[in-house]
């Protein structure tokens, strides 16, 4: 009898990749490779006064920082989803993005000095924070680190893109699928495999769709034998075909 | 059980019948719930508007237990005073329909309205009228064609108002229950002929879908009296025969069974049952479920779309379960809740203008999996454990040696096998399918014995 057996577990993407300590980054970390390359371990990263905090865990719902909140550090997605988004003029929520594990969110704020939208956790989120002046000084001091910083800045305003241009919604959203894919294999996780962590309203926020349209959009890449989707539980089964549907949209 | 040779087919049957094992039609069962807040509830609701593809929506109106119809007989039926409860009834489950109602994404199709048995003799069809037009209000029904309206009736026990105004509200699925052609009143010679008569008046009426609910593995009750029964079921050629094993059946504890029919009397009339429904061109669905072959349900087991939920089996693949009314389940969002069981408290809590629901239990990751082990088994009549592997990322021989190790008897004898990365129930495990499932089950009374097994958190 299964009296003693343990909990079966899933795990395609779990909540937190949360195996980092004093002496080592997070596997999923977003400036390991960056410092690895440059020889920095992280215990140097300590000497070197860096302060790496991690933050968490919020729960679903917390907001991590509102809009107008003085901007001194920028944080990595330790474990969870944090989705980003403004209230505009009308009072309505307007999606901005969703950051994944190994994802930093803050990068908007730099210019400002203060956040420019809100994060709220969708899930349980678990952080790594960066105090940002010391990061930028570190920066100067490690060539890699800048480039990473900098290909990060690019990488959250090409996120961006997916909206922009008169793409069908069939193709934003088999981009919207193909960019998570993609993020979540870039971390090491199944890029097949997936589980959605955002309700269907924020990715129809997100895509400026209406909920019912996502709905029957993936029904139809479903029936079509696209993906194939269990409450949030995502397979993409014909990974080829929806990545040529995305191509207009993401263009690589 | 012979000592020589392989057993035979009765004899396994008899020995699963043996090992017991809940209805399964939910998992985990009602007794694993524990009080649940309406906040989760609500939470869950959200959840389920939030997946990607929001599952459609079944909806059932429970009612009290002294007015439902027993399908292994023993009930008493309503009193003509009862006529202003049922009224009183119907009001407070509109107020529920709007409360619960509104928590709904709008494009979330309802495809299966079903009334508890014994609905249709306690209420009229114009109370269950307003019924349906209060959901009509509050959720996106189907069109007709795309919704399956079900109902139950009784030989004998005609319901309160006349058959073709239930069929005038679009009633498209009709349950025969036979309990009370089998209660003593009724002369055994008189049975088949009271059956027919019953079927020939839904028939007349306009009822395209009948299913017989034929029960057996009741005290007393001899091999040739259920023979000849099942020689006037099949006689009559309902679409559907559910074969009720009123030994095993309910949420009861093995010892509150005792007195009954042997586990080798029952599997004999199981197995003939079986076999001359066969022959009547009927084919094995699932359980005790047999149907033509035509039938919705063998197409959506054909299509891998059958669905098995505190309804029982349903066509449209995986649906949440809505229940209203006084004990009524829901099924959705990760989740399990049920209404108070008294009535007393169910008003109450309307009256006040609140959900009414009482207990429940939030599925974790191994109840999900093995909810979905579970569902294959009793949908299937195998488990797909390459897919189940891929789907739920585990090792299915690793993630489950216990079961299979409790399960090896059953390996020996031809039961189950394995083939082609499927493990696959035979003709007798299928009809034995809650034996194989409850050992797939964390929650079954053999292992309710170890206490730390019981979450202490719902």
């Amino acid at each position: 009898m299964p009296a003693s057996s343990p909990g079966l577990r899933k795990v395609f993407n779990p909540a937190a990749s949360d195996d980092g300590d004093e002496l080592h980054f997070c596997t999923t970390c977003a400036f390991s490779q960056a410092c690895l390359s440059q020889g920095y371990a992280k215990s140097d990263l300590a000497d070197l006064h860096v302060l790496v905090d991690h933050v968490g865990p919020y729960k679903p719902g917390d907001y991590l920082f509102r809009e107008g909140d003085a901007f001194n550090a920028i944080a990595a997605v330790r474990g969870g989803t944090v989705k980003t988004f403004i209230i505009d003029a009308a009072g309505n929520e307007q999606v901005l993005g969703f950051y994944l594990p190994g994802e930093v969110i803050g990068l908007n704020a730099i210019h400002s000095e203060r956040y420019p939208c809100n994060a709220v956790a969708l899930d349980t989120v678990t952080l790594c924070r960066f105090s940002f002046p010391q990061l930028s000084l570190l920066a100067t001091r490690m060539p890699g680190l800048q480039q990473q910083l900098f290909k990060l800045l690019s990488l959250d305003i090409g996120k961006a893109s997916l909206l922009s241009g008169d793409h069908s919604a069939d193709e934003r959203l088999a981009a919207f699928m193909v960019l998570l894919s993609r993020r979540y294999a870039a971390r090491g996780f199944s890029p097949r495999r997936y589980t959605l962590t955002m309700a269907r309203a924020d990715i129809a926020n997100y895509l400026r769709l209406a909920p019912e349209t996502v709905s029957r959009i993936l029904k139809r890449f479903s029936t079509d034998g696209l993906v194939e989707i269990q409450q949030r539980d995502v397979h993409l089964v014909d990974f080829e075909r929806l990545d040529a549907l995305a191509k207009p949209v993401l263009r690589t | 059980m012979t000592d020589l040779g392989a057993p035979s087919d009765i004899e396994r049957l008899a020995r699963n019948l043996g090992r017991g094992g809940g209805r399964y039609a939910l998992y985990p069962p009602p007794r694993s719930f524990r009080p649940f807040s309406d906040a989760r509830f609500c939470a869950a609701i959200r959840d389920s508007n939030g997946d990607p593809i929001p599952a459609q929506l079944a909806l059932h109106f429970d009612i009290p237990a002294s007015y439902r119809t027993s399908f292994c007989g023993n009930d008493s039926g309503p009193r003509p005073a009862d006529s202003a409860r049922a009224e009183a009834y119907g009001h407070r489950l509109v107020r529920e329909i709007g409360l619960t109602g509104s928590l709904f994404d709008r494009d979330r199709d309802v495809v299966n309205v079903s009334l508890a048995p014994g609905m249709t003799r306690w209420m009229s069809a114009s109370q269950v009228e307003e019924l349906l037009s209060s959901l009509d209000r509050h959720f996106h029904l189907r069109p007709v064609g795309g919704l399956d309206l079900a109902m139950t009736v009784e030989p004998d026990r005609t319901s309160l108002s006349p058959l073709r105004d239930w069929a005038a509200l679009g009633f498209n699925r009709v349950g025969i229950g036979m309990g009370s052609l089998l209660a003593a009143d009724a002369p055994p010679e008189q049975r088949g002929m009271r059956l027919r008569s019953t079927i020939d008046a839904l028939r007349d009426a306009g009822f395209a879908n009948l299913r017989v609910e034929l029960p057996y593995g009741l005290p007393h009750q001899a091999f040739e009296a259920f023979d000849a029964l099942l020689s006037a079921v099949i006689e009559t050629g309902p679409e559907r025969v559910g074969l009720r094993n009123c030994a095993a059946y309910a949420d009861v504890a093995p010892s509150a069974t005792n007195g009954v029919s042997s586990t080798a009397l029952q599997a004999r009339m199981l197995l003939a049952a079986a076999e001359r429904l066969a022959d009547a061109g009927y084919l094995h669905v699932g359980l005790d479920v047999f149907a033509r072959p035509n039938d919705a349900l063998v197409l959506a087991q054909r299509r891998g779309r059958l669905y098995r939920d505190a309804l029982g089996f349903g066509v449209h693949g995986p649906t949440d379960l809505i229940g209203f009314g006084v004990g009524a389940i829901s099924q959705l969002g990760g989740c399990h809740a049920q209404n108070p069981l008294d009535l007393s408290t169910w008003e109450s809590r309307l009256d006040r203008g609140q959900r009414p629901i009482d207990h429940g239990i939030e599925l974790d990751a191994d109840d999900r999996i093995r909810a979905s082990v579970l569902q294959e088994i009793l949908c299937q009549g195998e488990i797909a454990v390459r897919g189940l592997e891929a789907r739920c990322g585990l090792d299915f021989k690793e993630a489950f040696a216990e079961e299979l190790d409790a399960l090896a008897p059953l390996f020996e004898e031809g039961s189950l096998s394995w083939e082609d990365g499927r493990l696959r129930l035979d003709r007798i495990a299928r009809l034995s399918a809650r034996a194989i499932a409850s050992a797939f089950d964390r929650h079954s009374w053999a292992n309710l014995g170890v206490p730390q097994q019981i979450r202490a958190s719902g």
